[in-house]
């Protein structure tokens, strides 16, 4: 019984993480279902669905065609679609039916790039794991698929690797971050997860390095260390002491080529004993909600936890993985901490400790998207300034 | 790495032959891995003297997820990696997703990146009934695929139905057919009978089994007939095989 949600709501799902990665990349993403997946992308999991031009579609798989496995016509469903667009790449992304019953996506993939000479991936999505499992296996398929053998790098130019909206939210945060790494003497080659096109990212070969957003960039960040020499980072620069030390962090990374899992490099340690936190999210946003809480406002002891994968090299002693709601519950409950950083449905959870409110759309999907809330440098500090006690603020 | 799916007519002697080949490959010298794939889970054991393996799908219907191979496989003569997938609760579930599961668990645990046998043998059951029990013949597991049988009729209609299946793959990029092993049952004119069958669905015969009370005379001993006398007919026979399989022997 440890599983079951009695607060909280199902989180986004493995296909919806894939298809969010993949959407604006101008390629036909196909989810092998009756519909209600395809729909649950759509309407709850990715903001930017409404008034797009972006392709994707159900299979309208149906109770006979899973039975007695008759997958031609999905077949000539897509290679109708094909035939009909210009677009650049077709994506095969399962669901629970294909799951149970086997579907072979890549042999699918094999018959649909042989008869329309268009690149296929596929991802076998089972709508048991979680968005980020979806995501990952999205970029990883992008760095594997489409990116340029090119030994020319392009001067202080980065790659932003896991912007989707299911973690960095709906208030335009590409355009934010770009700006912010602009203002630091960066140009960005593309934007991986968030609105960047194909031609965009297949350039991507070129950076000097990789800024992982958040956990589902990082299996496709090293990929690109290992076959493209490109070290990496991760972190959000959220805080005032994040924006002060970006420039020099991203520099000493070029420079040195080895990947960097922390943004800030003030000495965590010395901190003020200001406080205690625990922060529910992405672990690599959480990470950087943390350093923001050590740094700029003199916290002694913050934990990240995530109900979503979490990597043990970005991990310290005393984070968590949460498997249930229990699980954040019981946490809580057992610590002692000043203050909670995470998304608004978990308050019932947290009983009377202060929550400051950070949407998560992978767990509240449309509730808050609409909220605009800006955290990239500067306005992460004002932002958590507003629910701190005044002897946090330093 | 060579991967070779065994498929054949229920009853028709699949496990005893696949055991047999693994025996007789690892006699030869190479390192073997046999996976059977029916629920029944009996394919290994005789190549681990009677010892049961657990079975995947038991494995994880009790602990729901499995951390280490050392929980599923056991290894059985002359080094045998035996892995069972089982299959579900009797007369419940999905015994071809179960085979899926199976798969999906081995790859996680990087099973043939560890054990790095020259040979996997997938024991599978009867029919490519569904997408569970086509799985070892995708892209990335089995290379080829032998069938066994017999010259009675209805184990040539299931070598048939096989036939049909894997010419239904043939755009899918899925394993090829090596040829047929003819187990015989000693019914009139069977080699006639197996051998125009082979020649109309164009396919070598790759060895011939006689009928021979010693396989179960071993069988009984929870051993193969290659564990029990190496030197005896059917162990040459099976040996023979095994050296065509492994590209050392000549073709029948």
């Amino acid at each position: 019984m440890d599983n079951i949600s009695v607060f909280l709501p199902p989180f986004s799902p493995d296909y919806s993480g894939f298809c969010s990665a993949l959407f604006s990349l101008d390629g036909i993403l196909v989810i092998h279902d009756a519909g209600g997946c395809t729909g649950n992308f759509t309407a709850y999991d990715e903001p930017r669905w409404f008034g797009s031009s972006s392709h994707v579609y159900s299979s309208g798989l149906r109770e006979i065609d899973a039975v007695i496995g008759d997958d031609q016509f999905f077949i000539e469903k897509i290679n109708k679609i094909v035939r009909e667009s210009d677009n650049r790449f077709v994506a095969l992304i399962g669901s629970p039916v294909p799951t149970v019953i086997g579907t072979d996506f890549k042999a699918l993939a094999h018959i649909i790039r042989t008869s329309t000479k268009v690149p296929v991936i596929t991802f076998d999505a089972n709508g048991i794991d979680y968005y980020d499992v979806g995501a990952s296996s999205a970029f990883l398929a992008i760095a594997k698929n489409f990116i340029l053998e090119s030994g020319e790098k392009i001067k202080n130019s980065v790659n932003i690797i896991g912007a989707t909206p299911l973690d960095l939210g709906n208030n335009d945060p590409e355009r934010s971050l770009c700006s912010f790494i602009n203002d630091a003497g960066y140009t960005v080659i593309s934007c991986w997860g968030g609105n960047s096109k194909i031609d965009a990212i297949m350039q991507s070969g070129k950076a000097e390095l990789n800024l992982v957003v958040s956990r589902s960039g990082l299996a496709a960040a090293r990929y690109m260390e290992e076959k493209y020499g490109i070290p990496y980072v991760t972190g959000v620069p959220i805080g005032e002491s994040a924006a002060k030390f970006f420039s020099v962090t991203i520099s000493e990374c070029i420079k040195d080529s080895k990947s960097r899992i922390r943004l800030n490099n003030l000495d965590l340690d010395k901190s003020k004993n200001n406080g205690t936190a625990c922060i529910v999210a992405d672990q690599v946003i959480g990470n950087s909600l943390r350093e923001c809480l050590i740094s700029d406002f003199g916290f002694s002891d913050v934990i990240v936890c995530s109900f979503f994968e979490m990597d043990s090299t970005l991990s310290i002693p005393g984070d968590v993985h949460l498997n249930s709601e229990d699980g954040l519950e019981n946490l809580i409950s057992s610590g002692s901490f000043d203050v909670i950083v995470g998304d608004p449905l978990i308050q019932p959870l947290i009983g009377d400790v202060k929550l400051i409110p950070f949407p998560h759309i992978a767990i509240s999907s449309r509730i808050f998207w609409n909220d605009s809330l800006q955290y990239f440098g500067i306005e992460g500090s004002k932002y958590l300034k507003k629910y701190l006690n005044p002897y946090h603020v330093t | 790495m060579k991967k070779i799916a065994i498929y054949g007519k229920g009853g028709i002697g699949k496990s005893t032959v696949t055991s047999s080949l693994s025996a007789a490959l690892s006699v030869l010298g190479y390192r073997v891995m046999q996976i059977g794939c029916d629920p029944k889970a009996d394919s290994t054991i005789n190549l681990t003297n009677g010892q049961r393996v657990t079975p995947v799908m038991n494995y994880l219907r009790e602990f729901h997820s499995c951390s280490s191979l050392d929980e599923i496989s056991l290894v059985g003569y002359n080094g045998i990696v035996c892995v069972e997938a089982g299959g579900p609760i009797p007369g419940l579930g999905c015994a071809g997703r179960g085979i899926i599961t199976t798969f999906n668990t081995l790859e996680s645990l990087q099973a043939y990146e560890i054990f790095k046998p020259d040979f996997v043998l997938y024991d599978v059951l009867g029919d490519v009934v569904c997408g569970g029990f086509a799985m070892p013949l995708r892209e990335g597991y089995a290379d080829e695929v032998i069938i066994v049988t017999s010259g009675e009729k209805m184990s040539l209609y299931a070598a048939n139905n096989i036939k049909k299946a894997l010419d239904n793959f043939e755009n899918r990029n899925y394993a090829k057919l090596k040829g047929l092993i003819m187990n015989c049952r000693n019914i009139e004119n069977e080699e006639e009978i197996v051998t125009q069958f082979a020649k109309e669905i164009d396919s070598p015969i790759i060895g011939n089994i006689p009928r021979s009370s010693s396989i179960q005379y071993w069988e009984e001993r929870n051993m193969t007939p290659i564990q029990g006398d190496v030197n005896c007919i059917i162990s040459c026979s099976f040996l023979e095989i095994a050296s065509q399989i492994a590209g050392t022997g000549k073709e029948n």
